[in-house]
């Protein structure tokens, strides 16, 4: 599925589940699972890294630019890149099992809120450990139970295509 | 078989034109605010659409910021003393017009909770960058930039956000931020690191009230900031420094206030000297 419908479905499902996280807390849902990293890291482990770095990209775009966004424009896009391109190296062939797909999406949940830390403690601001494990493991599980289902969604578009 | 290798190229330059703008953005070269605001018009009223919406708790959250907000100049106009009230009749210091608003969103949870919220007021209100913004409980940030529908909201305690304050009853001049200045104690998430700038005493549970900036902007004076909750003195510094708990929870903000206009439109009046 390239075609640019599909590019569009796409960039469509980063707004949503941008606007959903950014919505849901402001209705006091917290902590709230990163639902944006869930899909990149489901586009990365479907495609590989080079895919899930730009999967990371335009999200982390998206993430900048919806308001209130980021301190710096380009700033997340760069951290959900990062992450994008490291899930996309264990994409395997075949069935993923679904603690594989959590153990990546931890590791991809640790650079996206490890630099967050790096950068708060560079300015000495404070740093809660508790709570960035928390989401980690909140998005960790989070990816367990989605990506099976984008993946899906991208497997059967691609057989209704090309049969 | 040419497709892997494009895709690479088109990876590598979405990333340089990604730290291009980053670059810019953080040098100040370029003023890239234009970007924000048009991505504001554009999905502030989706996010006014999605957000929560006015019910009855949040109509009498409503109603009791109005009512802090005078009962904060009822309570500052009976504190001091009649040379200060003279001095609050004047037309620069007269009243606090405030729009009410509702957060819509709120953004990235960062480390130590979030530091943005976007509220469902804009430019079309009257609402304009570096506004005090405020709720019942006190002082919750400035506004970072306005959209005609929707307005950003820097939090207190966010890196950027640094509050000159008064200390107690006496009004010791200090600073409160997010981060720790040189020589104060790194405040626990959720709190603020105070600095006085001057060497007198520093008393836990002390009131910490905003100093105020020329023109109201970015912050009113005398809006609660917080109590001190931690004092630290003489660790490489001349000053005493502590730590604040803020008066408001970022993660309760419902209904606030943002103070607009307020700018002279008077002369302030002469005095005269020996009398």
């Amino acid at each position: 599925m390239t075609g640019p419908a599909a590019l569009l479905l796409r960039a469509l499902a980063l707004l949503a589940a941008v606007v959903l996280a950014v919505t849901l807390a402001a209705r006091h849902v917290a902590p709230v699972p990163d639902l944006l990293l869930v899909l990149v890291v489901a586009w990365a482990l479907w495609r590989g890294p080079v895919a899930g770095l730009l999967a990371g990209l335009a999200g982390g775009w998206v993430l900048d630019v919806v308001p209130p966004g980021g301190g710096l424009l380009g700033a997340h896009a760069l951290v959900y890149a990062a992450a994008g391109a490291l899930a996309g190296r264990w994409r395997v062939e075949g069935p993923v099992a679904a603690p594989r797909v959590a153990a990546v999406a931890l590791a991809a949940a640790v650079v996206v809120e490890g630099l967050a830390v790096v950068r708060a403690l560079a300015v000495s601001a404070p740093v809660s450990l508790l709570d960035v494990a928390v989401r980690c493991l909140l998005t960790a599980s989070a990816a367990a139970l989605a990506v099976p289902l984008v993946v899906g969604a991208e497997r059967a578009a691609l057989r209704r295509r090309f049969g | 078989m040419r497709r892997a290798p494009t895709l690479r190229r088109v990876a590598l330059a979405a990333v340089a034109l990604s730290v291009l703008v980053l670059l810019l953005d953080v040098s100040g070269a370029v003023d890239l605010d234009p970007a924000r605001r048009f991505a504001a018009a554009g999905l502030g009223p989706l996010e006014r659409a999605v957000g929560p919406r006015e019910d009855e708790v949040s109509r009498l959250r409503a109603e009791t910021t109005r009512l802090s907000a005078r009962l904060a100049d009822a309570e500052r106009e009976l504190a001091d003393t009649a040379q200060a009230r003279a001095l609050l009749a004047d037309p620069a210091v007269d009243g606090m017009p405030l729009v009410l608003a509702r957060v819509v969103a709120v953004g990235d949870p960062g480390p130590a909770g979030p530091e943005r919220v976007t509220i469902d007021v804009g430019t079309r209100d009257g609402v304009e960058a570096d506004r005090t913004v405020l709720c019942a409980d006190g002082l919750v940030g400035r506004v970072e930039r306005a959209g005609p529908w929707t307005s950003d909201v820097l939090l207190l305690g966010a890196a950027e956000v640094t509050v000159g304050v008064r200390v107690g009853t006496a009004g010791t001049l200090g600073e409160a931020s997010g981060t720790a200045q040189p020589g104060a104690p790194v405040a626990d998430p959720g709190t603020l690191s105070l600095a006085l700038l001057d060497t007198a005493p520093l008393r836990r549970g002390a009131t910490v009230r905003t100093l105020g900036s020329p023109g109201g902007r970015p912050f009113a004076p005398g809006v609660r900031v917080g109590v001190v909750t931690r004092v630290r003195s003489g660790a490489g510094r001349l000053a005493a420094t502590g730590v604040v708990t803020p008066a408001v929870d970022p993660g309760t903000l419902d209904v606030v206030g943002v103070v607009v206009g307020a700018s002279r439109s008077r002369p302030r009046p002469a005095a005269t000297g020996g009398r």
